[in-house]
């Protein structure tokens, strides 16, 4: 709730900063060490003009609107159109700016022939990468999965810039790993998804992507058409560095000592004799660098919400892609897909489907330097001297883990990113999650010659238990009923109540409007007293009332007890304490239902650890939702109590 | 602004806390089965094909394009990735030729074309391939680098390789694709053309951080002009090097590819054998170790 405040003051009281102007504000793009693009929207004609300098004050050089490159529909027949899902009177400028001194900060402004359109203002600013090969540090924001537009990518967003702010450091830029504009990338959910989400970071600081599999729904590799083409400007010509792809789908870039190499494993031929694993090769045994990092979508490493033992594009990304990329010598994979922070240990060589640990972890530690300390590699890039691969799927949306990857020394469920420095010798990464707390930190060192030999037993996480809450069938008997049997309920069912998806479990919540029944509810199996014909029509019902808690009671012996067909989750005061059967979300979003029968019986269920949300001596609103696996399901109960024991 | 603000604000917290996400294939295919079964549609038998495939599934999700075909026949997203997963069969490609026909606009017909070409190729039909290859470098200037490789293919399969190698060389001054380049390199060694290409293998060789694919293209062109000696010398540096790069156990297979060549091309047949049955147990497509194959 501190969060949303939080979001509720940036956004009221946020400087000046969306112009009505701009239809995509403006963001950088392609930085090199002497150049960079601006780039933004308008749905008015306009003459755009770019103006930059060394401060905000002194903005003297000027790109003209002759040499801004203009994209329009492709109804209006212009060549380097946009893709056709963009409104029509859509124009995408893109400013080129050359002639940059490397490794140096400029500010930029926007006009439309002599109006200003973007305020005067330090955070339109950008930096030049340094020049390839020289000794500067890089600090860089890894993010997947983020694109809903809802809170927790709001939250995992803020939580960087506040850390950022906090230790006093800028980001030199981001790598987003694909899935930023669910659920199709289009144009609009780029707009909406990504560059509104983004806004204040893209103005000043380069998002470098990958391509997920939803932004493929509308984008494809091969020909370089759609949405996501039109919104990001990636390296064909190795612009700034490594080799030429030909191709935005895979590209390289050089930062300091850092190469980094963008690959799509999402729809292009991922064998090694495929187009792409060609150039990754080759782009291998040019660069000089000191330190190599990949980055793609699909993770040849998870048990998360996919499981890359089982799926076609994570199987080849391993089996074909990972040696290639092991041999090249590369330090840190990056990917997402899978909805869970991952972080292996220092592995070489992990090809086999299923994934093994045996013979292929060459540092079982935790790498952290205040832990067991860091993984330790040769200077330089060596053939299969260790990678640590990295899925970092959490930005924003509902993590699940459906198993324990061998390989993990990290395992977490929580939406956060990743932020990486590369200084000296050491590359050190943390995992921030959304609340700005580093769940994870780990560190390569590499100095000298490390020789490493595989582990024969090494360290292995602990094997996953899908988290069943531990039931009782029976009821204490001496319970006091707060709620009793065939209580009467307000109910809603055939549509979801207004606003958050947990609003309606809120006291204040208003449900004047809402039917008055009779628990049970359902119908099928003879069970129910208020009978729901659902059977066809809906699936999840909404039921609350309000009950008294005794000044005095002990409140961690509230229970409830529950007859239920087939799944649900249950609120008091608005906050969930229990859910049965409902693996993911709530309400419209609810996914991963257990199918289960009522059987005249109630399944007693003590709720721990809720002490803090209860008003003993006072009204509170118990509510829950009930959810049936499918529309032609043949019965549905939904029969709470609420019970007190001694 | 103030009201703006607010309302921006509440669009915000009100959105819901996840968009439909991608999650477990498995359950997205359970969640499409249901969907099918209360109102099939050909876009959600399109979807579950496209999660099968990804479960490597292929008789499932041939079924489900099939199934998204007969409730709508022009459904081309479910065509193309039918013809796909049909491969090289008689089916695929009368289907491939038929979206071709029907598809209106040249730059609708370039895909389904390339796939006519890609299919009759597969099938051993090099010169059928070669016409449509043709045709389709003139049905667009800009086209994706996939037809020009296809192209060179077909004309390798027709032992044309000079050809081959203009085709590669354009293409590779059109996009700057280093993969055309190496490509157009590697045919114009098949082709015994060394003039233009020798100062950019000795540029490679001088730059890059591993130099054997370089060595090895370098000990080619030596071959070709007779020059055992530097051959020799190249070949071996390149070893020395492989040897180096390439893991013991569960190594990078295109570096064994690389290392079979060398041996191939020194004379040690056995070697050459050895690493080539090691290649043919792997998982690595033939087409990976051609030229190992060929030398041999």
């Amino acid at each position: 709730m501190k969060s949303l405040l939080f979001l509720f003051l940036v956004t009221l009281f946020a400087p000046a900063d969306t112009v009505s102007e701009f239809s995509r504000q403006a963001y950088v793009q392609m930085a090199t060490h002497d150049s960079i693009r601006v780039i933004w929207r308008s749905r008015k004609d306009m003459k755009p003009r770019v103006v930059y300098g060394h401060s905000v004050e002194d903005l003297s050089l000027t790109v003209p609107a002759g040499q801004i490159l203009t994209r329009l529909h492709p109804s209006l027949g212009e060549a380097n159109s946009l893709f056709k899902d963009t409104p029509v009177d859509t124009r995408q400028f893109e400013a080129t700016l050359t002639k940059l001194k490397p490794a140096s900060t400029y500010y930029y402004a926007i006009y439309d022939g002599d109006t200003r359109l973007t305020p005067a203002d330090n955070s339109y600013r950008f930096k030049t990468n340094p020049v390839p090969g020289t000794d500067t540090p890089v600090y860089f924001w890894v993010v997947g999965d983020s694109g809903t537009a809802g809170k927790a990518q709001a939250q995992v967003h803020d939580a960087m810039v506040k850390h950022n702010a906090a230790a006093g450091r800028s980001l030199d830029f981001y790598v987003h790993v694909g899935d930023m504009a669910y659920g199709s990338g289009t144009n609009k959910e780029f707009s909406d998804r990504f560059f509104n989400m983004y806004e204040p970071t893209l103005r000043n600081v380069v998002c470098w992507p990958s391509m997920g599999n939803h932004e493929g729904k509308t984008s494809k590799g091969a020909t370089g058409v759609g949405p996501y083409y039109d919104a990001y400007i990636c390296p064909t010509q190795a612009e700034a560095g490594g080799l030429a792809s030909g191709k935005e789908a895979f590209y390289s870039f050089d930062f300091g000592k850092t190469h980094f190499i963008c690959l799509d494993s999402h729809d292009l031929d991922r064998r090694p004799t495929g187009e792409m694993a060609q150039w990754l090769k080759a782009d291998l045994e040019k660069t000089q660098a000191e330190f190599l990092v990949a980055y793609f979508h699909h993770p040849p490493y998870t048990k998360g919400s996919h499981d890359s033992d089982k799926e076609g594009q994570l199987i080849e990304m391993r089996e074909y892609i990972m040696p290639i990329l092991e041999s090249g010598g590369v330090d840190l994979v990056f990917t997402g897909h899978s909805h869970i922070y991952e972080r292996s240990m220092l592995i070489d060589g992990a090809y086999d489907t299923p994934s093994i640990a045996k013979g292929v972890i060459l540092d079982d530690r935790d790498g952290d330097p205040n832990g067991d300390g860091p993984y330790k590699k040769s200077q330089g890039l060596n053939p299969n001297n260790g990678t640590v691969s990295v899925t970092t799927g959490h930005g924003g949306t509902t993590n699940r883990r459906s198993g324990t990857h061998p390989l993990m020394r990290r395992i977490i469920l929580d939406n956060g990113s990743c932020l990486i420095t590369i200084k000296g010798d050491t590359i050190t990464g943390e995992m921030l999650n959304l609340n700005g707390e580093i769940r994870d930190t780990f560190a390569i060192h590499k100095n000298g010659t490390v020789e490493h030999a595989p582990i024969i037993d090494p360290w292995q996480p602990e094997p996953h238990k899908p988290s069943q809450k531990k039931t009782s069938l029976v009821a204490p008997k001496d319970a006091t009923e707060l709620v009793a049997k065939n209580a009467e309920w307000s109910y809603l069912g055939g549509s979801h109540p207004s606003g958050d998806p947990t609003d309606w479990a809120a006291p204040k919540h208003d449900v004047s409007d809402w039917k008055v029944g009779k628990a049970g509810f359902g119908y099928g199996d003879n069970d129910d007293t208020t009978i729901i014909n659902m059977r066809d029509k809906f699936t999840t019902l909404y039921i609350r009332r309000e009950f008294n808690l005794p000044k005095g009671a002990t409140l961690n012996k509230l229970g409830l007890s529950v007859s239920y067909d087939d799944s649900f989750i249950a609120y008091i005061n608005g906050h969930e304490v229990h859910r049965q059967g409902v693996d993911k979300e709530q309400g419209a979003s609810a996914d991963g239902f257990t199918k289960h029968d009522a059987d005249n019986t109630f399944e007693y269920f003590p709720l721990k650890g809720i002490s803090k949300i209860l008003k003993p001596g006072g009204k509170n609103v118990i509510a829950i939702e009930g959810h049936n696996v499918k529309l032609k399901s043949s019965d549905f109960t939904l029969h709470p109590r609420l019970l007190l024991g001694k | 602004m103030l009201h703006t603000r607010l309302l921006a604000f509440l669009a915000l917290v009100m959105l819901p806390a996840t968009a439909p996400g991608h999650n477990d294939v498995s359950k997205t295919i359970k969640t499409l089965s249901a969907k099918i079964e209360e109102s099939p549609s050909a876009d959600l038998y399109y979807q579950r094909a496209t999660e099968f495939r990804a479960l490597r599934e292929k008789e499932h999700a041939i079924e489900d394009l099939r199934s998204a075909l007969k409730h709508e026949p022009r459904h081309r997203p479910a065509k193309i990735s039918l013809i796909r997963a049909l491969g090289k069969s008689t089916e695929a490609l009368h289907l491939a030729i038929q979206l071709q026909s029907s598809s209106a606009h040249a730059e609708n017909s370039i895909e389904p074309t390339y796939l006519v070409a890609k299919i009759h190729h597969l099938r051993g039909n090099p010169k059928d391939a070669l016409t449509i290859c043709a045709n389709l470098q003139k049905l667009s200037r800009n086209h994706s680098t996939e037809i020009d490789l296809l192209h060179a293919e077909v004309l390798l399969a027709l032992k044309r390789p000079a050809d081959a190698s203009t085709i590669l060389k354009n293409a590779w001054r059109r996009t700057n694709s280093i993969v055309l380049r190496n490509n157009w390199i590697d045919t114009a060694l098949t082709a015994e053309q060394t003039r233009e290409i020798l100062p950019i293998i000795n540029r490679e060789i001088s730059s890059s951080r591993f130099r054997s694919s370089w060595l090895i293209r370098r000990a080619r062109a030596a071959l070709i002009h007779d020059d055992k000696k530097q051959a020799h010398s190249d070949l071996q540096a390149a070893l020395a090097e492989l040897t180096m790069r390439i893991r013991p156990t569960r190594p990078d297979l295109s570096l064994i590819a690389d290392r079979g060549l060398i041996h191939a091309l020194i004379g040690n047949t056995k070697k050459a054998k050895a690493d080539l049955a090691l290649l043919k147990k792997s998982i690595l497509p033939p087409s990976s170790y051609r030229l190992l194959t060929d030398t041999l």
